[in-house]
């Protein structure tokens, strides 16, 4: 490759991972910082520490499990049902993985940076990959974008969560709490706009089951509630879907 | 909690939703979106996520537990309903929910059998 050719291969990269970073940053990426401003006065008002917060937030990003971790890390629940409900509440990651590496990889080879696309990748950055694929022309190219516009939600997010906690210290208890009930409750409904009747029926089941469960057993309520939901959530469902 | 460093608990934490990350890597490409194994685990993680939201909302120990029981649950309700009369528009559920939460604790109601 020539000289001349390097380079322009140089500035379209450069170009796709800032057009990644400005078509989030202009658009989507204020959901995330809305979301995470909310859950920054969530982490707040449970004294989970900026730092702290802002390592969980990058480590996790995937809220539900965010919220689930600041709820129960100061409930006195054992370490390993935190790690099992907290990882249980993330496990939407797993179908978002498997349907985004596909569409990304240069290499059917597993990388470390499949990874690295794996532990930043957001529901939200796969629909904005799908929407560039129609415009984008090449895997590297569609990577460099789908890189650039996570990078964009990593740095809204933290961001959003600064505020959040900032916020939380110098608000009105009354605005505070309108604050904390927003994340939450855009989380039930985030879910609940699902099409899938075992989904419906499984926020259905664990709305109802998993808060008696914890009342039985503040450690491990979350786990077993919600294996018991989601189980009479799906076989009812399947039942449901085979009679029709 | 046991006497862990906070270090470690955040390292096991974030290793048990990257566990995931890992299955969908080595996964892509393998096993189907729509299997009935994924069917199931995303039945428990959605049944886990809504039971941790609704104790949240409904039995908060923190600063929410000061509004009354009645501007939470109506909250919730109201949202949840506009939500679907909305054929399931987000921000309409959000802000119906919201309004009704906001105005509900600063008349600091509370149920009329109380």
């Amino acid at each position: 490759m020539s000289v001349p050719e390097r380079h322009f291969n140089f500035m379209m990269e450069k170009q796709t991972y800032w057009r990644g970073f400005k078509e989030c940053v202009l658009g989507p990426g204020w959901g995330v910082f809305t979301s995470m401003t909310g859950f920054g006065t969530l982490a707040s008002e449970a004294s989970v520490p900026m730092l702290h917060a802002l390592i969980i937030m990058l480590g996790l990003w995937s809220m539900p499990g965010l919220i689930a971790y600041v709820d129960l890390y100061n409930s006195g629940i054992s370490i390993l049902a935190l790690v099992i409900a907290t990882g249980i509440a993330n496990v939407r990651v797993l179908p978002v993985t498997i349907a985004t590496i596909p569409e990304i990889r240069t290499s059917q080879k597993v990388k470390f940076g499949h990874f690295f696309y794996a532990q930043i990748n957001s529901v939200n950055a796969y629909l904005a990959l799908l929407i560039a694929k129609q415009k984008i022309e090449g895997r590297q190219l569609l990577t460099q974008y789908f890189v650039g516009f996570c990078m964009g939600t990593l740095f809204l997010g933290s961001a959003g969560l600064i505020v959040g906690m900032t916020l939380a210290d110098s608000v009105s208890p009354e605005i505070l709490r309108i604050l904390i009930f927003v994340t939450p409750l855009y989380i039930l409904l985030l879910a609940a706009s699902s099409r899938r009747a075992s989904i419906l029926l499984s926020i259905a089941v664990g709305s109802l089951v998993v808060p008696y469960a914890l009342t039985l057993s503040a450690d491990w309520g979350v786990v077993i509630g919600g294996v018991i939901a989601g189980t009479i959530a799906y076989f009812v469902a399947r039942r449901w879907r085979k009679s029709t | 909690m046991t006497d862990l460093p906070h270090w470690l608990i955040l390292v096991l934490v974030i290793l048990g939703t990257f566990f995931w990350k890992i299955i969908g890597v080595v996964a892509a490409g393998k096993i189907r979106d729509d299997s009935e194994v994924l069917e199931w685990v995303s039945c428990v993680a959605f049944a886990i996520t809504a039971g941790i939201m609704i104790k949240v909302l409904m039995a908060s120990s923190g600063i929410l537990a000061e509004a009354p029981l009645l501007a939470r649950f109506c909250g919730v309700a109201f949202g949840v309903t506009a939500f679907f009369l909305s054929d399931r528009k987000i921000f309409v559920g959000l802000g119906v929910g919201l309004s009704v939460f906001a105005a509900l604790s600063y008349l600091n109601l509370s149920w009329p059998i109380y």
